[in-house]
């Protein structure tokens, strides 16, 4: 896996998806902030890509406006072939429902619907019916095994945020973003679901780009990009915990 | 106070919520203020009117009267004691005075005047203009009425219908149909339009003497003293003059018993639009529990942080209350605003209707502002105290927690459980007991929270159905034992409202299993949105259960209202088949004015005719006669006894009708019963003028949805009592003669009574159907109210709940919900929580119909009929009305920003 040149021609390209020349700003004037100050980037296909940086360096503004939550001030985003700028609250919605999916820091599951239906409900919002078979890999693979009629309230952190990753993979989306999926769990059950992502990745070829700050996490992915100052400072090809942590240090002085 | 501020900044923090619970009272407290003011603006003009009335009358002789109305049936005074009063020393003037209601002018097209409810009515002008109660008009032209060929007309009726002087009108009167000519218009008493609707035809006193009483005596005699004469020598010197069956009564009493009449009236008025205020305001109340429940269950995490960082439970408790406090004074400035507005509106509706009334300022007396304020700060307070007092009790560890629960649940005690519930018991009985509406009301709810504090002892659910039942304890007594009229009222008031509160508590218990039965439509038709609409109805049952409340209680009382409506139509259906023989009905307009009369001259004209086999006419008078026995006062009805049964079948269930008449009386079988009567039996009755005579039952009958209870012949009714008037008149086609040949003899003769409608019985059913459903119609546009009102309760706890959704909201956008998808969800849900109160309301009209049935003489109400189509139809209106209120809060949910949604704490 690499941080590809943006400029790769969009058809047929390996790129999940790629950001070109992103540029986000906050506020107004004085008050000005840019969160994103020009950033270019890609995430290939079949590839775990972690996001890092320190509190205010982008990484999450950037996660969000790939994902399809939010928009930029200028330049362009795409998925796949599609570019986000041109398309208004529906299109960008049934675009997250068809072909993106979310793994939160809070897990984020709708406490009234049993995990299977949490799993499912991106289908189900789209009135399609989900791939029996692929279905039943995910689930097996996740382990929820008999916890799957329960309520989220029934279930521990660990399970919640399996069954949230669960629900992204679950519609076969081009690319999974993970906003600190680990944030909430301690470090044996985290380690568990970076180890689930990791497998998702290996064995289904699946696309997942994650945002985190725990060095730990950004070890399972296959790379790390450093954001600072809404800037695309470096990337780590197959990183070790202890390499980005220095990384980070570095960053720091 | 830093509290204090606190308190504010939450209010200002949340303004539309703020706004949402404040609108509920003020509707309430708006609607009690336009009753109060409209109310006490008729008490200031008929006070007025009455001193108008009398203001010339230093003292008045009339027949004493120890019973009954006396504008109805009283005997009249022998005109030669007038001579007798004029010789009185210090009497300047005296002169007869006669009036009598059902006076009616013809106008140049040929119709009879209407009226919307004030009386039609003939006076006498008296030759003294300082004994008049009205004066000649100043138009140069109007004059006093003289001879038997004149009449005058007040000036508000002729203008409004074209009376010009100098024209020749037709006026009917008891004495059959008329013409003369009018000579002048006056005005009565000294402001301009001071008859307030009323229409008042006068002539001289000879002519008003013939033309209102057939010749026969008037109805008072009225004295003017002499400058320096004492009132109480000349009252004593008449007394002794005149005989011992007729008074001397001052100006004084007469006011006051004429401002009596007229404020009986406003008060049953104002009874009336009260108890809607009231339905509003208990709707209200709901509505502000339901939020401030919500709100403390929303903040505990942030009381929770208040109290860790040593704010006391008390403090808590304060904030709630203070909000609250502010909600209450917010609505109760406002709600009287508005109150005003609608009090200018009703007058202006008043006018409209041809009911002008004087323009007296506006006037918000002391009372109004007071009921205000204890109406709009009172409710909101009550509705507030329970959520407050949780707020109390909310643990510092909540704000760390993240608002797991708020208190423990109570404690088990089963011995004091049942100690509280016997002395709810016993409060609940003394309250029944005890007929002062006071101690009833502080009984009541003295006996619901004992019985809410020791049911929840026991079980949890033990106490909200002891509740429940408090609220059916009281509603039994009131239909069961035998109070007063007001006492029943008292009783029936607060049973429902402790039916409703034992229902809100009650009914979460199966309100997740409803709304998920309810849900099932919008699942299956929308999928996982519809999905969503109904587990979201069926997360937080208490919460759907108080929102629906709300809207139960309207729904309860407009389908108990068109439950007995549709019950009430039904008897008349059945009465008609089953009862009436007769193949037609005549009466005035639309039959149901209680006072509204005619010349008996009408009968006998279409008696007269030949293609009629039979005419009969029946007149009622309620309390025309006591018996002579234990001097219970008794409702009269007469007709024409022999020929009765070729009109109505009264279903006789001992003697017989044949050859029965004057002398005797036709007794419903209950009262007869109750009083040990049997055929054969002779019966003292006293009539109103103090006549006696003895009268034998010949049978007894079983139906009296048409007769009262004591029927006689005319002949005894024009006897005893004084004035003739048929109340309806029913005739029988002659054989050989179509029904259409009959229709135009009766109508040859209402060409001179054009006030009578001749209906044949289908006519007659529609029209009185038709009644009834006018009258559903404006009690239901009343109940209306109520019922916005809870829908706006619904779109509040919507909106509360889409804010406390708001991450959840932004999850569902964030994984793919669109807008639309995101409205119907929460359309859904205001549809299904609608729907669910709309079933508890409307099987609670209906249990309530069956209650009321029951107790509903059987005259009026025979068996209980229920519309379930309309009741149907009443639950599909709910439910949209639950998808249309339920559109602003989905709006907002469609709107988040889905970034800032799925951050949200």
């Amino acid at each position: 896996m690499e941080v590809t040149d943006a400029e790769t021609p969009a058809a047929d390209t390996p790129l999940a998806a790629r950001a070109v020349s992103a540029v986000k700003i906050y506020g107004a004037d004085d008050t000005e902030v840019r969160a994103l100050d020009g950033v270019d980037i890609g995430f290939a296909r079949g590839c775990f890509t972690a996001i890092m940086g320190p509190s205010g360096s982008g990484k999450s503004t950037l996660m969000h406006c790939m994902a399809a939550l939010d928009t930029l001030t200028s330049g362009q985003v795409i998925i796949g072939d599609t570019e986000l700028g041109t398309l208004g609250d529906r299109d960008l919605t049934l675009l997250r429902r068809n072909r993106v999916g979310f793994v939160f820091q809070a897990y984020n599951l709708v406490p009234t619907l049993t995990a299977m239906e949490n799993i499912t409900l991106p289908m189900d919002l789209a009135g399609r019916r989900p791939d029996k078979n692929w279905l039943n890999t995910v689930i097996s693979t996740v382990g929820l095994g008999d916890r799957l009629s329960h309520r989220p309230s029934e279930l521990s952190g660990g399970q919640q945020q399996r069954v949230a990753v669960s629900r992204a993979m679950a519609g076969q989306p081009e690319i999974i973003f993970a906003d600190e999926p680990t944030g909430n769990l301690d470090s044996r059950t985290g380690t568990g679901i970076l180890e689930f992502m990791r497998r998702a990745v290996d064995e289904f070829g699946q696309t997942i780009v994650m945002v985190t700050h725990d060095p730990v996490a950004a070890a399972h992915a296959d790379t790390a990009v450093f954001l600072v100052d809404g800037r695309i400072h470096g990337e780590l090809a197959s990183p070790s915990a202890d390499e980005v942590l220095d990384y980070m240090k570095d960053l720091g002085d | 106070m830093s509290l204090l501020r606190y308190t504010l900044k939450s209010i200002a923090g949340a303004r539309i919520r703020f706004l949402l619970t404040t609108l509920a009272v003020v509707v309430g407290v708006a609607f009690t203020v336009g009753v109060f003011v409209t109310t006490d603006g008729l008490r200031s003009t008929f006070g007025d009117l009455s001193e108008d009335i009398f203001e010339g009358v230093d003292l008045s002789v009339r027949s004493e009267v120890e019973f009954g109305d006396r504008d109805f049936g009283a005997p009249l005074v022998d005109p030669a004691l007038v001579d007798d009063i004029r010789s009185v020393d210090g009497v300047a003037a005296a002169e007869g005075g006669v009036f009598e209601f059902n006076v009616i002018a013809i106008d140049s097209n040929g119709e009879a005047l209407e009226s919307i409810g004030p009386p039609q009515m003939g006076v006498s002008w008296p030759e003294d203009q300082q004994l008049s109660q009205v004066s000649v008009w100043p138009d140069g032209i109007s004059r006093p009425p003289r001879g038997g060929g004149e009449f005058a007309l007040d000036a508000d009726t002729a203008r409004e219908n074209g009376f010009e002087v100098g024209d020749r009108y037709r006026i009917i009167a008891p004495t059959g149909t008329r013409e003369f000519t009018l000579v002048g218009l006056f005005r009565f008493g000294s402001s301009e339009d001071a008859t307030v609707g009323a229409q008042i035809a006068a002539w001289d006193a000879e002519t008003a003497q013939q033309v209102l009483h057939d010749g026969g005596g008037y109805d008072s005699i009225d004295v003017r003293l002499a400058p320096g004469a004492s009132l109480e020598a000349v009252a004593a010197a008449i007394g002794a003059a005149i005989p011992d069956n007729t008074e001397v009564v001052a100006n004084e009493q007469l006011v006051e018993e004429q401002t009596d009449e007229f404020n009986e009236f406003i008060g049953f008025f104002q009874n009336f639009l009260l108890a809607f205020a009231i339905v509003i305001l208990v709707v209200s109340a709901f509505i502000i529990y339901n939020t401030f429940t919500i709100i403390v269950g929303q903040r505990i995490r942030e009381l929770g942080l208040l109290r860790a960082l040593g704010a006391s439970g008390r403090q808590i408790t304060q904030t709630v209350v203070g909000e609250a406090v502010a909600v209450g004074l917010v609505s109760t400035g406002l709600g009287l605003g508005f109150g005003v507005l609608l009090a200018l509106g009703i007058r202006a509706l008043f006018t409209a209707i041809g009911a002008d009334l004087p323009d007296t300022p506006i006037t918000i007396g002391a009372n109004t502002v007071i009921s205000a304020v204890a109406i709009g700060v009172g409710v909101t307070l009550v509705s507030a105290i329970w959520p407050a007092l949780r707020a109390r009790r909310i643990a510092p560890m909540a704000a760390l927690a993240g608002g797991a629960g708020t208190a423990a649940d109570i404690k088990r005690v089963p011995l004091l459980g049942w100690a509280m519930i016997a002395a709810g018991g016993a409060a609940t009985a003394a309250g029944i007991a005890s007929q002062a509406t006071g101690t009833t009301v502080l009984a009541a709810i003295a006996a619901s929270v004992l019985l809410y504090a020791g049911g929840s002892r026991i079980h949890p659910l033990a106490g909200r159905i002891s509740v429940l039942g408090l609220g059916g304890a009281l509603l039994a007594a009131a239909l069961l034992v035998d109070y007063s009229t007001g006492d029943i009222l008292v009783l029936l008031g607060l049973g429902a409202l402790f039916v409703f509160v034992g229902m809100n508590l009650v009914s979460p218990v199966f309100a997740g299993p409803l709304a998920r039965f309810l849900g099932w439509g919008p699942a299956r038709v929308f999928g996982v949105s519809g999905n969503l609409s109904r587990e979201n109805a069926a997360r937080s049952p208490r919460r759907t259960a108080s929102t629906a409340s709300a809207l139960m209680i309207g729904l309860a009382l407009v389908s108990m209202v068109t439950v007995l409506g549709q019950s009430f139509k039904q008897t008349l259906a059945d009465t008609l088949e089953d009862s009436v023989s007769a193949d037609w009905l005549v009466c005035i307009d639309d039959c149901n004015e209680e006072f509204a009369a005619f010349s008996p001259l009408a009968a006998e004209a279409m008696a007269a005719q030949p293609e009629l086999a039979s005419v009969v006419s029946y007149r009622f008078r309620s309390e025309a006669a006591r018996t002579a026995i234990d001097g219970d006062i008794l409702d009269l009805f007469s007709t024409d006894l022999a020929t009765l049964d070729r009109h109505i079948d009264p279903d006789v269930s001992a003697g017989s009708l044949t050859g029965i008449g004057a002398g005797q009386i036709l007794l419903y079988e209950d009262e007869a019963d109750d009083r040990g009567i049997g055929v054969g039996d002779r019966i003292g009755l006293e009539f109103i003028g103090e006549q006696r005579a003895k009268f034998e039952v010949a049978a007894l009958f079983a139906d009296n949805t048409i007769l009262s209870n004591w029927v006689i012949d005319h002949r005894d009714w024009d006897r005893y009592l004084t004035g003739s008037q048929d109340q309806f008149v029913t005739a029988v086609t002659a054989p050989g003669y179509t029904a259409e040949q009959a229709r135009s003899a009766l109508e040859a003769v209402t060409v001179d009574y054009p006030q009578l409608e001749v209906r044949d019985q289908a006519e007659f059913q529609a029209n009185q159907e038709s009644q009834i459903d006018t009258f559903l119609a404006v009690v239901n546009v009343f109940l209306g109210v109520s019922l916005v009102i809870a829908l706006m309760g619904i779109a509040n706890t919507l909106a509360l709940s889409v804010f406390e959704r708001t991450r959840e909201i932004g999850l569902l956008r964030a994984v793919g919900m669109v807008r639309r998808q995101t409205r119907r969800m929460i359309r859904w849900e205001g549809a299904i929580v609608a729907a669910f109160g709309g079933i508890m309301g409307v099987a609670i009209g209906v249990l309530f119909a069956w209650a009321a049935v029951i107790v509903i003489p059987s005259r009026f109400i025979s068996a209980m009929d229920v519309p379930w189509a309309t009741l149907v139809v009443y639950l599909a209106i709910a439910a949209v009305a639950g998808l249309i209120a339920a559109s602003f809060p989905a709006l907002r949910a469609s709107r988040l920003n889905v970034l800032e949604a799925i951050a949200y704490e």
